[in-house]
């Protein structure tokens, strides 16, 4: 008991002093809310910032940011955010709606690659759980699975037994499963890495050099998945499939 | 001796007349040119020359010429001690009208009844070249006192810079111009974009001319924009005047009378060195503007409703090359619609080059509701004044469209309006004021040792736990359930035992019976001493068998011990192997 209570102390020692050295990242949070509801927007923005260095991020910080660019006009900026909360936060209505308005303000027309039905369901199966919650949960599955079969070579009756092996190999084909959906989730964020302009205009090479053709441009706040690295060049591809090398090109990854 | 002299003298006539058939058969007719090689400004005397009078001369047409004098028909008859040349000549004086290789054709004459021709003659007509100077005649006067002098503005002009050439005519005392010359040779500007400045009426001024006062005529304007770098020739110009000279002769009145030359004066050929634009700090977006402009975007509305449209000019005004280059395009988000612009021109050329305003007018309809900004335009050119590109950027503009459908997303297609939703409260939404905090690099668990680890050890728990089982099992002695499993496969022996002796109806009761009681003595530890019906069903009671099973079973027993001596059935027989199958299977189940 005694000991609890100096634990107990001294957890609230190390907060007061945390809190006395810096502010947290939700007043930081606060106090940017508190100067876009007064349109001070440019301090919004530092407010947001400095909230993110706390080193804690969430869908809602994203996406005020994201809004706070959308009013100051920043396309770019006020994409790559938007983009960032929806990575957190996929479904979130009010993030879908305002993406749609900062997407407005683009100068790139591309019209997406259609998906199959079947990739439709795989993504949207796959963005249920974060690769993290994936993996505990296939851990989860496989100990369960475990669990089961001692139990079922444990135990006599054969009752009993055939209750723990059905269970068991119901916990292990999910756990399977489990495995491979954290697995797909995995290769596709290590594969599919994306980016946003922030280049006023780029322009897209045919082959990584200057002599090639140039076979079209992007402007400012366009999505673009960057393949690979070559030099100081990279290959990218934009939503209509369309691939090309761009160098110097001012493109942030998310 | 008078009579002597006179018959000499008829003698003499006489052998000449004897003599002249032989002298006269040598008729000549022909073309004699004063010059083969001239110059355009020069002039040419053509003589027709025939050595016996003839008649019916026909000059040929000359072409490439223009006749200024002639024909002047000249007859010279003379006897030379006592010797008869008789000769006529036409002559004329010509003027080239162009350059090359000139061929003057054949005249004809006929002469005693027979025709003549002279031989064609080829004439090189080069360049206008200098006069060749005659201090007394009257055209070295006209040629001294007038001059056709080309101004340019710039002789090393960079490529598209403004140069401005005037041909301007000096003459001065005593000569005196009262008809406007002739254009005989006007310059082609090729590699240049040229304008000729109208000049509504020519006018006599005074000017200087190397110092000395002069009568000056600015004849033609014109305005050149070099389109090509390098070394450009501007061909000459050359014009006809029709001069008065006062010669020294007076009329009755004791005025000097006035004589009309007709003088062709040339401004030498030009040459314009042309610089290329500096490559050093060219700017990308450069399109060829040289000049000194302003540029600016105009948009008529700032806010709007969806569907109406408004528009946005882009204006180039100054001066410089202004219908040479292009304005820089409109860039606007995608979801706007623009139409092709309309492009006006409002151009002047004078002598300070073009002036005036260049513009593109987009009509624009936005479709959706929302913020569009229009990114500023930057418009570069050179400026030949500082030597430097300059830069112009037009302001940040940003359309608001209130009222009106949302965009869809990216997804659907744009051009389809069923897929737009026409919610009236589809605004921009207010930030969130609650978050849910997450630590930002967290380590993915995926892919790390501590993963696999986790992963891999339920299973090797698993395989410790085989042969924890197997020891446990081997090393707890258990002696009554090793008697069970022999006596449990012993009834499984003697049931097969049974099945396949069905036939013979003592050995399959036998052998069933022995398979009862070994199962009975596996499953309820009993010896077969001790057997009879009571024990038996108050053992599988306890065991928690229905009464109604054991019943059955005791009551198998009582078939085998009665079907040994009372006869059966084939039927009977597979009945009771069936029961005793389903009875063990159901004991089995409950134990």
């Amino acid at each position: 008991m005694r000991l609890n209570f100096t634990f107990f102390g001294m957890l609230l020692l190390g907060l007061g002093l945390y809190q006395g050295n810096a502010q947290t990242a939700e007043e930081w949070f606060q106090k940017g809310n508190t100067a876009y509801t007064n349109a001070a927007y440019k301090q919004a923005v530092e407010a947001y910032l400095k909230s993110l260095e706390e080193g804690e991020h969430s869908a809602a910080l994203y996406y005020n940011l994201g809004s706070v660019y959308y009013r100051m006009n920043a396309v770019a900026e006020s994409i790559y955010y938007f983009e960032k909360g929806l990575a957190l936060a996929p479904d979130d209505p009010d993030l879908n709606n305002n993406i749609l308005f900062a997407k407005n303000m683009t100068v790139d027309a591309i019209e997406e690659l259609p998906q199959t039905q079947v990739a439709q369901f795989q993504s949207k199966f796959l963005s249920v759980l974060s690769l993290q919650h994936w993996t505990w949960l296939s851990l989860l599955l496989f100990w369960l699975f475990a669990l089961f079969m001692t139990g079922y070579l444990w135990f006599q009756s054969s009752r009993v037994k055939k209750q723990l092996f059905v269970s068991a190999l119901l916990f292990g084909t999910l756990g399977i499963a489990a495995y491979f959906a954290a697995n797909t989730k995995n290769s596709q964020l290590q594969s599919e890495q994306y980016g946003i302009v922030f280049s006023e205009r780029i322009e897209v090479n045919n082959e990584p050099n200057r002599r090639s053709e140039i076979q079209f441009t992007l402007h400012e706040g366009t999505k673009v998945q960057i393949l690979e690295q070559f030099q100081e060049w990279q290959k990218i591809r934009i939503a209509n499939g369309a691939e090309g090398w761009v160098s110097d090109a001012n493109i942030r990854s998310l | 001796m008078q009579r002597a002299l006179h018959f000499r003298y008829w003698l003499q006539l006489g052998l000449l007349l004897l003599a002249a058939p032989q002298l006269w058969g040598q008729v000549s007719f022909e073309a004699r040119v004063s010059n083969k090689k001239l110059g355009i400004n020069e002039r040419l005397r053509v003589d027709f020359v025939m050595n016996e009078n003839g008649d019916n001369f026909t000059p040929p047409k000359f072409e490439g010429f223009r006749v200024m004098g002639g024909p002047n028909q000249s007859i010279s008859n003379s006897y030379v001690n006592g010797r008869r040349s008789f000769s006529k000549s036409f002559t004329y004086f010509l003027t080239p009208m162009r350059k090359g290789q000139l061929t003057i054709k054949q005249a004809t004459v006929d002469i005693g009844g027979e025709q003549y021709k002279t031989t064609p003659l080829q004439v090189q007509v080069t360049e206008a070249v200098a006069m060749p100077k005659d201090p007394n005649s009257v055209e070295y006067l006209a040629d001294q006192n007038m001059h056709l002098v080309a101004e340019v503005s710039k002789r090393n002009p960079y490529l598209n810079e403004r140069v401005t050439v005037q041909y301007k005519l000096y003459f001065r005392n005593p000569i005196k111009i009262s008809q406007a010359p002739r254009e005989m040779e006007s310059p082609k500007f090729v590699d240049f974009w040229s304008q000729n400045i109208k000049i509504p009426q020519l006018r006599i001024e005074q000017g200087s001319y190397k110092g000395e006062a002069y009568n000056v005529v600015v004849w033609r304007k014109t305005v050149l924009y070099p389109q090509k770098t390098g070394k450009l020739v501007l061909e000459p110009l050359t014009l006809n005047v029709t001069a008065e000279l006062p010669t020294n002769r007076r009329d009755f009145f004791g005025d000097r009378i006035m004589r009309q030359v007709n003088r062709v004066v040339t401004a030498g050929e030009l040459r314009l060195n042309v610089k290329p634009l500096p490559e050093q700090g060219k700017p990308d977006d450069f399109t060829g503007a040289v000049g000194d402009f302003n540029f600016d975007v105009l948009l008529n509305k700032k806010m709007l409703k969806a569907s109406e449209s408004f528009q946005a000019r882009i204006k180039v005004s100054g001066s410089g090359n202004l219908t040479l280059f292009k304005l820089p395009k409109l860039k606007v988000p995608n979801t706007l619609e623009v139409y092709e612009p309309e492009h006006k021109e409002d151009v002047k050329t004078s002598l300070r080059g073009m002036q005036g305003t260049i513009q593109d007018t987009y009509t624009i309809v936005p479709q959706y509701q929302g913020k569009y900004p229009i990114s500023p335009l930057t418009f570069s050119y050179f400026n030949p004044k500082t030597k430097r590109y300059e830069k112009a950027v037009s302001q940040n503009f940003v359309v608001d469209v209130f009222e009106g459908p949302l965009a869809t997303n990216g997804n659907a297609p744009q051009s389809t309006p069923s897929n737009v939703i026409p919610t009236t409260n589809a605004n921009f939404k207010f930030i969130k004021l609650k978050a849910q905090w997450q630590q930002m690099n967290s380590q993915p668990l995926w892919g790390t040792k501590r993963f696999y680890l986790l992963l891999i050890s339920p299973i090797f728990l698993l395989l410790m736990m085989i042969p924890l089982r197997r020891w446990q099992q081997s090393h707890v002695p258990d002696v009554q359930s090793q008697k069970q499993k022999a006596a449990s496969k012993r009834a499984r022996r003697f049931l097969a035992r049974a099945k396949k002796n069905s036939v013979n109806k003592t050995l399959f009761y036998e052998a069933l019976e022995a398979a009862l009681h070994n199962y009975l003595k596996s499953k309820l530890k009993i010896e077969t001493t001790d057997f009879n019906k009571e024990t038996i069903e108050t053992l599988l009671r306890d065991k928690g068998v229905d009464a109604d099973l054991s019943k059955g079973f005791v009551a198998l027993l009582g078939n085998c011990e009665q079907a040994r001596y009372a006869p059966s059935s084939e039927v009977q027989i597979q009945n009771d192997y069936e029961a005793a199958v389903r009875t063990i299977t159901q004991i089995d189940r409950k134990l």
